[in-house]
């Protein structure tokens, strides 16, 4: 752990606001986008992340100083917004990736070039892609999602993942490939254009 | 394990550049020979880069701006509701470590005397259904029924006033010996009658039974009559009564209320077989 973490951690615990909020600017975007990934929707990754911080301050004072400050709140981050959806599963599902209007759509690290707003076909297009994507995503276990996303688009490497999660990287590895069969299953339309094909480089 | 099992077990890392050096050139030499395993390679990566285009909803710049204030002000509404909790806990933790001993004792007792009335209700209480049922059952006592019980007593009173009456309005002193009639145990019994008569009357008026009342009231006068007669050989005042009862129809009446009872049992008490009032002997 870096040696001003351990210091800002140690602000927090005597009781110190600004090293807390100090503490939440730092991780704030990265909690929250897991868990939007994982829910599928904003208020509910704004309520789980806030919960994860106020997990974090409640349980700072236990918390391993050798452990990494980032994992352990991903961890929690995961916990909370399974348990969440396990109480979310009675009620109707809204869909992935349901976004508010005043929101602007932003392209992920691993995404394309970001200039179909610019036309109005491409721009329909791509917003029907984004609708199938949502609901391909929504078609797998809550389990192979979460791993999915930590891996796809919130760039955590598979140990790290094993270790958050407190699986094997072969586990990981399985549940990895489960739901890219079962996306590719989901988005057989797209995947059977010839163009969308790729080749190892 | 076989080349394709171990280069498809890279696939994942080889797509994410999670590979070292040297499982990289594995990797890369074995798809160079092996078309199979590259043909799931690009299957895979082609899913994959399909699914980076998905794009998430970016929030305001507002949003992150105000996500400590709205956090600062969760944890304060918690911690608000916590104390609350707390001390709502804490103040009926108080009330209880606060009580002597023998509060709880009594407050036990209470409960199971409580509990104990409610399950003797429970179980032995019949619901209204049943009394209502029950109330329709010929065979049922009287003790069973709210009410029924006058009813009863007012039936007795009259059988053994009738047994009385028939007594005399049968008896023929040209024919018979007085002294068959007994009549100091007809005075006796009379008496009695009369005292009894005084009570039913009230509760006859209270539970507005006028018929019953008023057959009472004229069996009272008749049944007074005979109490105060002077002797079996008092023909004339033996007579006199027999006029009464005739007049009044005391024992038409009875015999109405006989038939009514019966009715409402279902049965007829006249029949055939049996003898009139006027014919039935003492």
């Amino acid at each position: 752990m870096a040696q001003n973490e351990q210091f800002l951690i140690d602000r927090v615990c005597s009781g110190d606001q600004t090293a807390f909020h100090e503490l939440v600017g730092r991780y704030k975007k990265k909690i929250y986008y897991l868990a939007y990934d994982i829910m599928g929707d904003h208020q509910e990754a704004e309520d789980i992340s806030q919960e994860v911080f106020m997990k974090m301050f409640r349980s700072l004072k236990t918390f391993r100083r050798d452990a990494k400050m980032s994992s352990w709140l991903y961890q929690i981050t995961v916990n909370t917004s399974i348990d969440s959806l396990r109480k979310k599963s009675t009620k109707p599902a809204r869909s992935i990736d349901e976004f508010d209007p005043s929101f602007i759509k932003a392209e992920l690290p691993t995404g394309g070039s970001g200039a179909h707003a610019l036309n109005p076909v491409r721009s329909a297009e791509s917003a029907q892609i984004q609708e199938h994507i949502s609901e391909a995503l929504k078609k797998v276990s809550p389990k192979e999602r979460t791993v999915f996303v930590m891996r796809h688009y919130n760039d955590l490497k598979l140990h790290e993942i094993a270790e958050i999660l407190n699986i094997t990287i072969g586990t990981v590895k399985s549940l990895l490939f489960r739901a890219i069969k079962k996306l590719r299953k989901e988005l057989s339309t797209y995947m059977s254009d010839p163009g969308m094909e790729a080749t190892y480089e | 394990m076989s080349d394709c099992k171990k280069c498809k077990s890279l696939f994942l890392e080889a797509y994410y550049g999670e590979l070292d050096a040297q499982r990289k050139q594995f990797f890369k030499d074995h798809l160079l020979v092996c078309d199979k395993c590259q043909s799931e390679f690009i299957e895979m990566k082609s899913t994959l880069k399909f699914m980076s285009k998905r794009v998430r909803p970016e929030p305001p710049k507002e949003f992150w701006d105000s996500y400590e204030e709205r956090l600062a002000q969760r944890i304060e509404k918690e911690e608000t509701s916590e104390v609350e909790r707390g001390s709502w806990w804490s103040k009926l933790a108080d009330a209880f470590t606060l009580a002597p001993k023998w509060a709880y004792q009594a407050a036990a007792a209470v409960v199971l005397i409580v509990v104990g009335v409610f399950i003797g209700r429970m179980l032995f209480t019949p619901s209204a259904s049943e009394i209502q049922q029950a109330s329709q059952q010929p065979g049922v006592s009287a003790q069973q029924q709210p009410g029924t019980e006058l009813v009863h007593r007012t039936q007795d009173y009259i059988e053994r006033s009738k047994l009385i009456l028939l007594a005399l309005v049968n008896f023929d002193p040209a024919t018979e010996d007085p002294y068959a009639l007994d009549l100091p145990y007809q005075q006796r019994v009379s008496k009695e009658l009369v005292q009894e008569a005084s009570y039913l009357k009230r509760e006859l008026a209270e539970s507005d039974q006028e018929r019953l009342e008023n057959l009472i009231v004229d069996l009272e006068r008749v049944l007074l009559q005979i109490a105060n007669l002077e002797s079996e050989n008092d023909f004339e005042a033996i007579e006199l009564v027999k006029e009464g009862v005739n007049s009044r129809g005391i024992l038409m009446e009875i015999n109405l209320t006989d038939l009514r009872r019966s009715i409402r049992r279902g049965k007829s008490s006249i029949s055939p077989e049996q003898p009139s009032p006027k014919t039935q002997t003492y």
